[in-house]
């Protein structure tokens, strides 16, 4: 439904701050989710060493990632988990619609995966025939307006309830101005029926434990739940990046997902799955078939520098925390993963000619990095991806497709450099500004300017379209040294 | 259809590639992973106490009862108060003494049943007190869908189950790991539009805690 | 003690009284303040837009001029410039002796205001600017070189001003170097909700540690027609009135 892609990121975040209902749901998010995450963080004893122990985690299974997920496989099989390994979106869509396909099954309950997103699994489905059913509210909401999340963690923030309860009058015949205990129970009572009668389930995978072949799954609905007990073969979509190594791992990242994601000291449900039952009469899915996922995770590992984005664990929490995602919302950023995160991972899975504008879509002001629970710097891998752009190379990016050299740009960049190499030079570039603004200076201010002006210095119409510049100064500073400071002498 | 072999080559070819530059990077390095903090040793009263007032800050109801026989009877007058009629209840021995008149008592029930009675009973084999969160093991009590599916979940729960914290409650179980273990901190909940809490979703809208000293 | 004045291309250029009030701030607290008129840009603007061969001509250059400084330390009217000089060190990957020298000069590099509070541990006093008084915490400042009480501190010290601390402080004006051009739209509304609690606070002034922010808040202040004034803490401790 939406045209946005991540090489139309100035048109999208155009749209977005002219739209003033996602301005107001987006409001919303910046304020709430601030606050609840800070109370939730007060309650950890030595946050800042959590961060650091999860960072020394993921650092260490990234760095050895082969044996961990070789470890992750054997164990699992051990307990009687089904392994899968798909290369890339369209391997791993084939693997699951084989699997339900080979099952006879023409619907499925689906648990939120942003995984499956990536992979665009749903389509895949559909495509042979088969019914997804979504079954997160969240999800079930965008699913119902054919749209895709707008955020890692709350898929529908970019909608009202307004919106929401209209949506529900149109597609399932409620009352449009119903409230939000009567919106959640329409879902209940709809998606229940789809549990009752699911033969498969497919869900995504929070982390994976080296040392056992677990899976741990975090929820606050109970859909995840139902999804894998109720049906009789469970399917967990995993990327192959989410391991940890030991089970104990678990603690700490329990501590500071919840926290960092909602603001919540725990969610309300964490299923820890190990394998298959061990007695065909015991409760639960006869089958578990697990599908790992590279799909350009394993190429991200030959860069030193930007692999660390492959610690996240999909809490939200930079997104909640950026002051850009919090203006144009996620649907801007045109991919899977917005925000922070999303500008940095959707260069190197899709390359960077398909999500040239991400690196750019930041004031750089790290409060990103601060939030992340696993220190991911992030500013810092938006500049290494900006200086890749300009030095056309692609390590660590899925292609080696080139992203067009900014010609303009980078001329005026060396002309920058070359101009004020010397004091000689610098000078003479300082007079040449004075010349040139007496045609839009007043007052020592550059209101707008337009026209022939603004095409010619692209970036001062851009500027001045909303603020006013200062004149370069009739004197800088140096000359007033030179004039009079200098020999103000030392102090009383 | 790729094999382990070629995904781990994959990825061992890529580590290949960055290590040359690793050391350069050496600002970027965590430090050394630090010990995780435990609690010191806190009385069984003080842990059901955290663990009760924890559980109802986010919804939960916690029941005591000084022993067994009057935790039965305890479940016995939340029932009547949900006026439940038909009920599940786990492979719990203790659970098999609730004698409440018209009340049906399924023991495994059927998918069906499941869907429609009024409530599902099942105990806990840990809990954690720091964040009221019930322990589930599937190995030991048949209690996945009776926790699960009924709107209302009753569990029982001894107070010398309770440990102090999650890192505890691993620590435990990492030697015995149940195919299945949930955990469950308070009754089903969703903030999916406008950030509103509304309570029970697809889960029970209902956690009601028996606490047994 | 003798510091060597890092004034910053922005400063230099569009704001050189910004320059002024820090030689004479630095003075009343005691310093012998040089200055090297060979010093043009510490190279940010090259290196946050990705152009690193150029960043790295800038570095070089400011390496090689501040080393022949016999002053014990480097000051610099600007959180983000001197944040930059921290991030030297990353334009050498392969160049130990040139990281070790970037690393040499990071290491006496320090903002206005930390220099005062952390490095002289001196009061300024005599300033005076009669007023309410809000202050925006820059990102550079703030996150990379911890800058938050000590502004804070100086401007207490200042007769009869009325320091109000504003909600959302520490969120980012919207300046981002290119960004506020490449991204104009969302650089102005990031910008107007900080206006928004300036306006709301009734203040007389907005101050931080960095030119630029002040350029994009100023700006738009004057845009809109305010009476609110965008000052550098160096002017404002610089001030009189």
């Amino acid at each position: 439904m939406q045209a946005q892609t991540a090489n139309n990121f100035d048109k999208n975040a155009r749209a977005a701050l002219a739209d003033p209902v996602l301005q107001g749901a987006l409001q919303n998010l910046a304020s709430t989710f601030g606050t609840r995450r800070k109370a939730a963080i007060a309650t950890v004893p030595d946050w800042e060493a959590s961060r650091e122990t999860a960072r020394s985690i993921k650092s260490e299974v990234l760095g050895k990632l082969d044996k961990y997920l070789g470890a992750f496989a054997d164990n699992a099989e051990a307990n009687g988990a089904k392994i899968h390994w798909a290369k890339d979106a369209k391997e791993a869509c084939s693997i699951v619609t084989g699997l339900v396909k080979e099952r006879g099954a023409q619907m499925v309950v689906k648990s939120k995966s942003m995984v499956t997103e990536e992979i665009h699994l749903n389509h895949a489905l559909e495509a042979e025939g088969v019914e997804p059913v979504e079954t997160d509210l969240g999800e079930w909401i965008i699913q119902l307006a054919e749209e895709t999340p707008s955020h890692i963690v709350v898929p529908a923030i970019h909608k009202t309830k307004r919106q929401i309860a209209e949506l529900f009058a149109e597609k399932v015949g409620t009352d449009k101005d119903a409230n939000v205990d009567e919106l959640t129970a329409t879902a209940r009572r709809i998606l229940r029926q789809k549990f009752a009668e699911a033969t498969v389930g497919i869900s995504g995978v929070n982390f994976g434990v080296a040392e056992t072949g677990s899976i741990l799954i975090l929820e606050n609905e109970g859909n995840v739940r139902l999804t894998t007990s109720l049906p009789k073969t469970h399917i967990a979509v995993m990327g192959i990046e989410k391991l940890l190594p030991k089970f104990t791992d678990l603690g700490v990242f329990l501590e500071l997902l919840p926290r960092s994601g909602t603001g919540q000291r725990l969610t309300a449900y964490q299923s820890i799955i190990t394998g298959t039952k061990k007695h065909p009469d015991h409760e639960g899915p006869e089958e578990l078939h697990i599908v790992l996922v590279d799909n350009g995770r394993s190429k991200m590992l030959a860069h030193p520098v930007t692999r660390q984005s492959l610690a996240c664990i999909r809490c939200g929490a930079c997104l909640n925390a950026c002051p850009v995602y919090q203006s144009v919302g996620g649907h801007a950023y045109g991919a899977v993963y917005p925000g922070p995160i999303g500008a940095v991972i959707t260069p190197q899975l899709q390359g960077l000619a398909k999500a040239k504008q991400l690196p750019y879509a930041s004031s750089l002001c790290g409060a990103c990095r601060e939030v992340c629970p696993v220190k991911i710097d992030i500013p810092e891998l938006l500049l290494h991806l900006r200086a890749e752009i300009t030095e056309g190379t692609s390590n660590g990016a899925v292609t080696d497709e080139k992203v067009a050299r900014r010609r303009g740009e980078s001329i005026a960049f060396r002309l920058y450099s070359s101009m004020w190499k010397t004091p000689g030079r610098y000078r003479f570039f300082q007079k040449l500004a004075r010349t040139s603004q007496r045609l839009v200076a007043r007052d020592g201010k550059i209101g707008k300017v337009s026209g022939l002006i603004a095409s010619a210095a692209p970036p001062l119409g851009a500027w001045t379209a909303w603020r006013d510049a200062p004149a370069v100064a009739p004197e800088s500073f140096r000359e007033k040294w030179e004039r009079k400071l200098k020999n103000g002498g030392k102090a009383e | 259809m790729t094999s382990r072999a070629e995904m781990l080559d994959g990825i061992r070819s890529s580590l290949a590639k960055s290590a040359p530059f690793e050391g350069l990077y050496h600002h970027l390095q965590p430090s050394p992973r630090k010990s995780v903090r435990h609690a010191s040793a806190v009385s069984a009263a003080e842990l059901a106490k955290r663990f009760s007032s924890e559980l109802t800050t986010v919804g939960g109801e916690v029941h005591r009862a000084a022993n067994e026989e009057l935790a039965v009877e305890t479940i016995c007058e939340v029932l009547a108060n949900i006026g439940a009629k038909s009920v599940a209840i786990s492979d719990l021995e203790l659970l098999k003494s609730i004698d409440g008149a018209d009340i049906e008592l399924i023991e495994n029930p059927s998918r069906e049943q499941l869907f429609v009675v009024d409530a599902g009973i099942t105990s806990a084999q840990l809990a954690i007190a720091e964040t009221g969160t019930l322990v589930l093991r599937s190995a030991t009590e048949r209690h996945r869908l009776v926790s699960l599916v009924p709107p209302v979940h009753i569990c029982v729960l001894r107070t010398n189950d309770i440990r102090p914290t999650m890192h505890d409650v691993l620590e435990e179980m990492s030697n015995a790991i149940d195919p299945t273990i949930t955990f469950i901190t308070g009754p089903s909940r969703t903030s999916d539009i406008e950030l509103t809490l509304a309570i029970g979703v697809h889960g029970p809208k209902r956690l009601i805690v028996v606490l047994i000293d | 003690m003798k510091v060597s004045l890092f004034v910053t291309c922005i400063v230099d250029q569009l704001f050189p009284k910004v320059g002024e009030c820090t030689v004479n701030v630095l003075r009343r607290a005691g310093c012998e303040v040089e200055f090297d008129d060979r010093q043009t840009c510490c190279g940010q603007p090259a290196f946050n837009s990705g152009y690193r061969k150029e960043a790295r001509e800038f570095a070089e250059r400011f390496i090689e001029i501040f080393e022949q400084s016999d002053a014990e330390a480097i000051v610099s009217p600007s959180g983000s410039c001197t944040a930059m000089v921290k991030h030297f060190h990353e334009l050498f990957p392969d160049d130990p002796a040139w990281r070790e020298r970037s690393e040499k000069i990071a290491a006496k590099t320090y903002e206005l205001g930390t220099f005062l509070v952390d490095v002289l541990g001196v009061e300024i006093s005599g300033s005076a600017f009669d007023g309410r008084v809000g202050f925006h915490d820059a990102c550079h400042g703030l996150r990379d070189l911890g800058i938050k009480k000590q502004p804070r501190e100086l401007l207490q010290g200042i007769d009869k001003i009325e320091l109000v601390e504003l909600p959302d402080s520490e969120v980012c004006c919207g300046f981002g170097g290119t960004f506020s051009v490449k991204y104009p739209e969302i650089s102005t509304q990031m910008v107007d909700r900080k206006i928004e609690n300036i306006e709301a606070a009734d203040l007389r002034a907005i101050v931080s540690c960095d030119s630029s922010c002040l350029m994009q808040i100023g700006g738009r202040l004057s845009r809109n027609g305010s009476k609110v004034k965008a000052m550098h803490l160096a002017e404002i401790l610089d001030s009189h009135e």
